[in-house]
């Protein structure tokens, strides 16, 4: 996204406002700062860190439903740690990509949209996140926009999620709801270069050319593909219970990798991939309960077998339960747990990159906030267990993060915060989910302002 | 209060924590800071010039340093020998003292022996048989009475030299010497006393008066006096403080903590002073006494706090009393101190002369210092002293303060009683003394400065009387060419300014190079009919003359040796800088309207003109300081209270004080100069902070709920107490400047220890006075609305055509009914199933911390009773965006939450009802029922019935049936105060399940809203408050816009809708 697009979209948004004649169009603008300073502990170098994000945020009320919005983010960093080099946007499209200010930081635009909420119809057009599933942290059907993996799992969802570029219509048929999204912008996730602490480090997610490999290495942008991404949801509320139903097929934004050109090239791409999901959520008293359901059928994975390093399909199937609590003395628990499995997986000795047959996934988090309510302490254990196809069960580390936030008044907190991995990147053959960052527990200072 | 207040508080608190754990070393640090500030007091210099008045870059003073560069003059120190009344100093031996002094003076170090001048190195001219003679007066020296009178013949055909060198009656005569250094006046000016004490048996002998006097003398004096004064002036106000603290505490132990602050205070400002080079001027001898006296303010204060704690039933210790001293004061003493240091501040930056400007910048500096040794190392010495209990403070009388206090607030609370006679008494006061101070006016006098009984001020009336005045008023006269001057017609211009600076008042005697030149002329031309020459080439000849037949240095402090600048000088026996003024501004004009002219300039320049320069500017500087200074006072005082009326009103004591003041000053003719022209400024800054205190204690009492009288009774007692013995340390303390040599320091004292007494004072009256004043008008305005409220319902209700028995009949019939059915009619009030509000949510803990909220809110209830509503915040910008929703329905809650970091709406426990509402001290069952009390849950009964204010409310008392109800409410019994006409709870009280008080709900601002309830009309409050009383927090839900349209879009309660905001 340049600069100059920027500009006419703003323009766009702000004729959109003056051309609204029903009644007088409203304006409200707000900024969001936050400056973070932290340091990896246990990196052999240099680990000390900041960063500040500057975030304006612009909204238009277009008549009686009509609307426009128009989100930024501006990021420097200090110290050149977290994102080391220029920022990795190759994964981006073109009208998607942000601005990087070299390796210095970069500015992007995270929300444009125009839209109206009509009655029985509703749409929006731009730059937007389309949200949909129930469960926190772990994406079943939360599959339509990509995400930066720029701090793993640890920066907020919002945060980390990529808006793309679509249009979404919202039709409300009696105690139903339908949703469809078309999305003609093929963003992939954006995945930290090597050296970075979050990089991938684990060898299921790690798609380098082998050892000795003497030719070049290419990346295939998912715009050559031409690909959009389809969706749709229904939604009911029925008896207290939210359930609903959803479709996706869009570009896969996990990377695939094979050799091309009799071997002298070796190519990162991405393909298609369908998901089908159920969610349904009810509270019982203080307990309320979320889960969800999906189904990948054919997803392209990788395998590494003794025909090389070689795309292949599997059916995937993911369910996941969640349990929020709201506990006495104020406490707030969530507790989840997610299964994953590859059907057809081959056996751990046939295939090394291809990630373990089965994955399962604990998360646990408590709340508490003291001083009435203007000190908050939070806790979070992450932790899993895989077992690949004719092999022993497998941890998948763990992620301990604990968070001490103070309001220091209406618009600004300060927040400490410690996440502390432990695991192993090589375990197992595959290298575990969060025991790859065994190496980037860190310690955060974050001070946020909003206006 | 503010977030950020809180954490300020926070953080202080920790800070005293520290420190007061680690006395030893937090002590030890500060008096190590303490000595290496202090070390810089021995590189403090005197400068006791008068000329340090003025910036040294101002036009006067560039002149003055011009005219001393050309013609070498300097103020001189002037030693005057006068023989009594109708005898004549022209006796041999008299003449020969005269000889004898002037020898001495001009071999004295500091004295230039070339400019020492009298009759004992001037000359007389004198024309002859066509041959001009120049002589020395006293060569040969008469031996003769005969011989001496011919002497005085002589001196009286030199028109120059009479009233100058020798008093036009004969009876004295005058040695004038410059110094060169006048820096070393001071030692100088007693080298001279001395030598005048040694010869004191030979000049009485000779029946002669000896006076030294002069602005050289003066300056020495002051010098000297300044010395004195330090020697005197700081032990005793230090000792009186110390005396104050002792009868304010009646402990000993008391006076180690403020002795170390005012010696923090003290010393370090002296140190500063050295480290930056200040100088030390006069004006600053009081500035240790300024320091003494208002740097135990805030230790007095904390003290006060820390014995009343320990006088508590359950006397803490003396760590906790510490903490708790600091916890409470240091808010406000930093508040005060503020206050105080914005008063120097205000001088500092008004006024142009560097004295000035020094001593506020430095007395903020010390008083910041004291503020921060107050809060730091105050509370180490109080740990390692550990003071016991004071006497003065005794357990459990009206919180342990003593007959003073408890006097002073109820003497407060009578004025409370009577608001509108206090005010009017203080506002007819006010008036007098500003009929007083319309009589007040700027000036000063150099003889004023001291004693009348000082040698100096003898001196100067006696030379003022005997002479032609030692202030001068100096013209020069400057032409654009060399020798310029060799020009008749304008040496005659120059004699016609001297006869029109004669013709002014106070202008006693004029010299110029015209008076020698007609002395050489009538010399030359005895029947000459000019008094000049009026040939040019004659004029060059006589100079040339006197300077080959006389001393060729003879003129030079009349014209500079290429004859183009020349000096007019006019002697003036002025005493008040007033009485110069006029010939100032007259001379001004004639320059520029008669004498300049082409090729001729002439500029004013002395001692006069450098005084009235400076003095213009005092007044304006003084009025526009003191204006800064309230400005800032009342920013200050207004912040801190948020609120401009109880800023002006903590400030409006010290505007009564400061005309109080200036009334007195006019009354009784006390000029406003140099010193005087400082005490209203600091007045400000140390007179507000007594209404500073009194405002606080009084909002905190009316924040409790408490009536103003109660407020007075619980809260004044001891701010009270405090804020008198602070007003009489600080008055004690400026009184000790009465001590001082220097009377305009002796005014500057009174004035302030007055300011601070007549502040205190005042604040007694009209702090008290406008809580009251406010609290009538409350009672007022609520009446009024009342019954415009009772009016319109009556009206509404159509009740006014029922007889008024027929009213009360149907209100004894309401009070009677029972419970189920009060609840039943509650529940049934007109209410209307959708609304609109916008609330501003206000949440304040304990430490009265304050968040704040802003939500928009739908409320929507279907025909069968089954309710949606959602909130979106709007604000602040942290959770803007962030919605909640909730369905209840059947028994059934469902609640939803979107937060916008997550964009995502999701499903969220739903919390019993007991349970607090996002964060607030409502519950659900609170925010769901809105005050409806739910016939199924509780056992009602009605308890009685009694008027609220200007309505009649029924106690409806309700306990919930069951332990598990109870359990799942939160409370084991409330009482609601029905208002029976509109069957509104209009006060909610809730006690726990061990029936201790949980905490009250009522609702205020209840308003009529026609459209409500589809056109029917409801009653709605606008504002609901909810104190929980276990935790101290309180709620307060405030609809500023609350609408009932007639209907909601469903979609507004529609989960997955809740990211799209507020519609």
């Amino acid at each position: 996204m340049t600069p100059r697009r920027v500009l006419a979209l703003l323009g766009f948004c702000l004729l959109a406002s003056t051309a609204s004649g029903q009644s007088e169009p409203s304006f409200e603008w707000g900024l969001e700062t936050q400056l973070r300073f932290g340091s990896f502990t246990d990196l052999e170098e240099e680990d000390l860190f900041g960063d500040l994000e500057l975030i304006p945020k612009l909204e238009w009320g277009l008549g009686e439903r009509g609307f426009a919005r128009f989100e930024a983010r501006a990021r420097v960093e200090g110290g050149d740690l977290l994102e080391p080099g220029e920022r990795p946007i190759d994964g981006y499209s073109q009208w998607s990509r942000p601005v990087t200010l070299r390796d210095v930081g970069s500015v992007e635009v995270r929300e444009a949209v125009l839209g109206r909420d009509g009655q029985r119809f509703g749409w929006s057009l731009g730059k937007q996140q389309v949200v949909w599933g129930a469960i926190d942290g772990f994406r079943v059907l939360d599959v339509v926009n990509p995400v930066s993996f720029r701090e793993f799992i640890l920066e907020d969802f919002g945060s980390a999620r990529i808006p793309l570029w679509s249009l979404v219509l919202d039709w409300k048929l009696g105690r139903w709801r339908l949703e469809t999204v078309w999305a003609p912008d093929a963003t992939v996730h954006e995945i930290p270069v090597d050296g970075a602490p979050f990089a991938f480090r684990a060898p299921r997610f790690r798609l380098q050319a082998p050892e000795g490999f003497a030719g070049t290495e290419v990346f295939e942008s998912p715009d050559d593909i031409d690909l959009a991404t389809y969706g749709l949801r229904f939604k009911t509320l029925a008896a207290g219970w939210d359930l609903s139903f959803s479709a996706v097929s869009g570009v896969d934004p996990e990377p695939l990798a094979r050799f091309g050109n009799s071997g002298s090239t070796f190519v990162r791409f991405h393909e298609r991939r369908d998901v089908l999901g159920v969610t349904l959520a009810k509270a019982f008293g203080p307990v309320a309960l979320r889960t969800e359901i999906g189904w990948q059928p054919d997803r392209w994975l990788n395998t590494l077998g003794a025909a090389g390093l070689q795309p292949t399909r599997f059916d995937q199937a993911t369910w996941a339960l969640a349990a929020d609590v709201q506990g006495p003395m104020g406490w707030f628990f969530n507790a989840q747990v997610v299964g994953d499995r590859l059907l057809d997986a081959p056996a751990l000795d046939q295939a090394r990159l291809a990630r373990p047959e089965r994955d399962l996934f604990f998360s646990l988090f408590a709340r508490r906030s003291f001083r009435y309510d203007t000190l908050t302490w939070e806790l979070r254990w992450y932790g899993g267990d895989s077992r690949p196809v004719g092999a022993a069960s497998e941890g998948q580390g763990g992620l301990y993060r604990s968070s001490l936030e103070y309001l220091i008044d209406d618009a600004s907190s300060v927040r400490l915060e410690i996440d502390w991995f432990e695991g192993d990147e090589n375990a197992g053959g595959y290298g575990e989910v969060f025991g790859q960052f065994d190496r980037s527990d860190r310690v955060l200072l974050v001070w946020r302002h909003s206006l | 209060m503010t977030g950020g207040n809180d954490s300020l508080r926070k953080l202080s608190r920790n800070l005293f924590v520290f420190v007061i754990d680690r006395p030893k070393r937090v002590l030890a640090s500060g008096l190590l800071m303490l000595a290496v500030l202090a070390a810089g007091a021995g590189r403090v210099e005197k400068d006791t010039s008068v000329e340090a008045f003025i910036p040294s870059d101002h036009v006067s003073i560039e002149v003055r340093d011009r005219a001393e560069e050309i013609f070498g003059l300097r103020d001189p120190i002037g030693i005057a020998l006068i023989a009594p009344a109708g005898e004549s100093l022209f006796e041999a031996e008299r003449l020969g003292a005269v000889r004898e002094l002037h020898e001495w003076i001009s071999t004295l170090d500091n004295v230039r022996s070339d400019r020492v001048t009298s009759l004992a190195s001037e000359s007389w001219v004198s024309g002859e048989d066509d041959a001009l003679e120049i002589e020395p007066y006293l060569e040969p020296f008469p031996q003769s009475r005969e011989e001496a009178r011919r002497v005085w013949e002589r001196v009286g055909a030199m028109e120059p030299h009479l009233g100058t060198l020798v008093s036009k009656d004969g009876r004295g005569a005058m040695i004038v010497a410059e110094l060169r250094d006048p820096q070393r006046a001071d030692e100088t000016y007693l080298e001279i006393m001395d030598g005048v004490t040694a010869r004191l048996e030979t000049l009485e002998r000779l029946d002669l008066e000896t006076h030294v006097a002069g602005q050289g003398a003066v300056t020495g004096f002051l010098s000297r006096s300044i010395d004195s004064d330090s020697s005197k002036l700081r032990p005793a106000a230090v000792v009186t403080i110390l005396l104050v603290l002792l009868v304010s505490f009646r402990r000993l132990s008391s006076l180690a903590g403020p002795l170390v602050v005012l010696g923090a205070s003290v010393l370090g400002t002296l140190g500063c002073m050295g480290w930056f080079g200040i100088p030390y001027y006069a004006i600053t001898s009081a500035l240790p006494v300024v320091l003494v006296a208002i740097s135990v303010a805030d230790a007095i204060h904390i003290l006060t706090r820390y014995y009343e704690v320990r006088a508590s039933h359950h006397d803490p210790g003396v760590r906790a009393a510490t903490l708790q001293a600091l916890d409470d004061m240091a808010g406000p003493v930093t508040v005060t101190t503020f206050t105080t240091v914005v008063g120097f501040v205000g001088i500092a930056l008004t006024s142009i002369m560097p004295p000035i400007t020094s001593f506020g910048w430095l007395a903020a500096f010390g008083v910041l210092l004291a503020w921060v040794y107050s809060l730091l190392v105050l509370p180490t010495v109080l740990i390692l002293v550990r003071p016991a209990p004071s006497p003065v403070f005794r357990k459990g009388e009206s919180q342990g303060v003593d007959r003073a206090g408890r006097w002073m607030a109820a003497f407060a609370a009578r004025i409370a009683a009577r608001p509108v006679a206090s005010l009017a008494t203080v506002a007819a006061l006010t008036l007098v003394a500003l009929v007083g101070a319309s009589q007040l006016r700027i000036d000063r006098s150099q003889v004023d400065n001291f004693d009348r009984r000082e040698p100096i001020a003898q001196a100067h009336r006696a030379i003022h009387a005997t002479f032609a005045g030692t202030s001068y008023l100096d013209v020069i006269v400057e032409t654009e060419e060399v020798e310029g001057l060799l020009d008749a017609e304008r040496m005659a211009k120059i004699l016609a300014l001297q006869n029109f600076l004669e013709s002014l008042p106070f202008v006693e005697q004029t010299t110029s190079i015209a008076d020698y030149l007609s002395v050489l002329h009538r010399a030359i031309e005895p029947g000459a009919d000019s008094a000049l020459p009026e040939d040019d080439d004659a004029i060059a000849q006589y100079l040339f003359l006197q300077e080959s037949a006389g001393d060729p240095t003879e003129l030079e402090e009349e014209i500079d040796g290429e004859a183009r600048l020349a000096l007019v000088r006019a002697h003036l026996n002025s005493t008040y800088n007033s009485e110069e003024r006029e010939a100032v501004e007259r001379t001004e004009r004639y320059l520029e309207e008669e004498f300049n002219e082409p090729g001729m300039t002439a500029q004013l320049s002395g001692r006069v003109n450098i005084d009235y320069h400076w003095m213009q500017r005092l007044g304006s500087s003084h009025f526009r300081g003191l204006l800064i200074a309230l400005l800032m006072a009342l920013a200050v005082a207004a912040a801190l209270f948020r609120s401009p009326i109880d800023g002006l009103l903590a400030l409006l004591p010290v505007l009564c004080a400061i005309c109080a003041i200036y009334g007195a000053m006019g009354t009784f003719g006390v000029a406003l100069e140099v010193a005087t022209s400082m005490f209203a400024a600091i007045s400000v800054g140390i007179g507000i902070d007594y209404g500073i205190h009194l405002i606080a204690q009084l909002r905190r009492g009316v924040e409790e709920g408490l009536d103003l009288e109660d407020a007075i009774k619980k809260h004044l007692p001891g701010p009270t107490r405090a804020c008198f013995f602070n007003a009489a340390g600080i008055a004690t303390g400026f009184m000790v400047l009465l001590l001082s040599e220097l009377a305009t320091l002796e005014r500057f004292g009174a004035l302030i220890a007055l300011a601070a007494l007549s502040s205190f004072a005042a604040s007694l009256v009209l702090v008290p006075a406008g809580f009251g004043l406010r609290a009538q008008r409350a009672r007022r305005r609520h009446v009024g609305r009342t019954a415009q409220v009772a009016a319109l319902l009556l009206a509404t209700l159509g009740l006014l055509s029922l007889p008024a028995d027929a009213r009360a009949e149907e209100a004894k019939t309401a009070t009677q009914l029972d419970g189920p059915t009060i609840a039943a009619r509650i529940a049934a009030r007109d209410t209307s199933r959708f609304s609109r509000r916008i609330i501003e949510m206000e949440m304040t803990d304990r430490r009265d911390k304050v968040r704040r909220r802003t939500a928009l809110s739908y409320r929507s209830t279907d025909v069968r009773g089954n309710k949606k509503n959602v909130l979106f915040f709007t604000a602040p910008g942290r959770i803007e965006g962030t919605a909640f929703l909730g369905h209840s329905e059947a028994g059934r809650d469902d609640r939803w939450l979107f937060l916008p970091a997550t964009k995502r709406s999701r499903r969220i426990p739903a919390s019993d009802r007991g349970d607090y509402f996002l964060g607030t001290d409502f519950t659900f069952e609170d925010v769901d029922n809105e005050l409806t009390i739910q016939t199924d849950d509780h056992d009602l009964r009605n308890i009685g019935s009694r008027p609220r204010g200007d309505r009649q409310v029924i106690f409806l008392e309700a306990k919930p049936k069951s332990a598990a109800i109870a359990k799942e409410l939160g409370y084991g019994r409330l009482v609601a105060q029905v208002d029976i006409e509109t069957w509104t709870p209009l006060q909610v009280d809730f006690w726990d399940l061990q029936e201790q008080p949980l905490k009250t709900i009522e609702a205020t601002e209840l308003e009529w809203f026609p459209e409500g309830d589809g056109g029917s009309g409801v009653w709605a409050p606008r504002k609901i408050t909810c104190v929980q009383h276990q935790n101290k927090h309180k709620t307060v839900f405030s609809y500023v816009e609350l609408t009932y349209p007639e209907n909601l879009d469903d979609d507004l309660f529609v989960p997955d809708d809740l990211n799209r905001g507020p519609r």
